[in-house]
């Protein structure tokens, strides 16, 4: 999987990684490490552009949940047994994460977030514009 | 072998899940599995063989092979893997408690969930060459 990392602006900064190829156990703590470089350089809004990301495995949804946590100010552990909830992690009155916003996952990774209750848990774009434009 | 039994012997590494979910993926396409019935195996195999490789090899400082068998039935298919790692049970953990509010759930154990809910069925041994052999069903 390639990560691909641009700047858009919003109406705050922020960062988009474009994940390139299938998010699973190889690759997982490349993500986690390429967002908390991206968090160490000033970055404190993210949106994962998924629009090419054919598959997912829980253990991408722990790389997802640790980016979260890493934009609440939380260092990441970065061994899996050192995740404990999701109530760490700042959300806004309607439950949501505000920090990392996810764009245009496939059915396929779509269903396995539906699963594991991250629908309800982060806010997921179909548009790019519309997304960037969901940052506050 | 029959030809709906495929193996693949591979080393427990996790740079060749890519290649496990190839080779199955690959012999249900030409035993025309739905692609649904595809999806559901390939990621149900997927975390069981991230935690053989990740849990069962790695953390134990220990290398091996994982041995991945697709046997295609009349109205589904199995994967079978076999691994030289101590003993392990997934299907014996407690189920997770999904009626926690999703902020109280831990975040451990989702490779096993997804595991069970992608299966139909799940079954664990140690077979008589003494390695632990997990066999996920999903019938079409």
């Amino acid at each position: 999987m390639e990560i691909t990392v641009s700047q858009a602006e919003g109406n705050t900064p922020i960062t988009v990684l474009e994940l390139h190829g299938e998010l699973d156990g190889s690759n997982y703590r490349d993500l986690i490490y390429k967002a908390q470089e991206v968090y160490d350089s000033g970055t404190r809004a993210m949106l994962v552009d998924m629009r090419d990301t054919p598959f997912i495995s829980s253990a991408g949804v722990v790389a997802l949940h640790t980016i979260a946590k890493i934009l609440s100010g939380m260092k990441a552990d970065h061994e899996e047994s050192g995740w404990e909830s999701f109530r760490d992690i700042d959300r806004d009155r309607d439950n949501k994460q505000q920090g990392l916003k996810l764009l245009g996952p496939q059915p396929r990774v779509y269903n396995v977030l539906e699963m594991v209750g991250f629908t309800n848990f982060f806010e997921i774009f179909t548009d790019f514009d519309e997304a960037i434009a969901s940052f506050s | 072998m029959s030809e709906n039994r495929h193996t693949l012997p591979i080393s427990a590494k996790v740079e060749n899940l890519n290649t496990i979910r190839g080779f199955i993926k690959g012999h249900a396409k030409r035993a025309s599995i739905p692609q649904s019935v595809i999806d559901s195996i390939v990621l149900s195999v997927d975390e069981a063989a991230t935690n053989i490789i990740l849990h069962g090899y790695e953390e134990n400082g220990l290398s091996g092979n994982i041995e991945v068998e697709v046997i295609i039935l009349g109205n589904g298919l199995s994967v079978c893997l076999r691994d030289n790692a101590p003993p392990y049970d997934p299907t014996t953990l407690p189920e997770p408690d999904l009626t926690l509010p999703l902020e109280l759930r831990p975040i451990g154990g989702l490779g096993v969930f997804l595991m069970r809910k992608k299966t139909d069925r799940l079954s664990y041994r140690c077979n008589p060459q003494g390695q632990n052999e997990l066999t996920l069903t999903k019938y079409i």
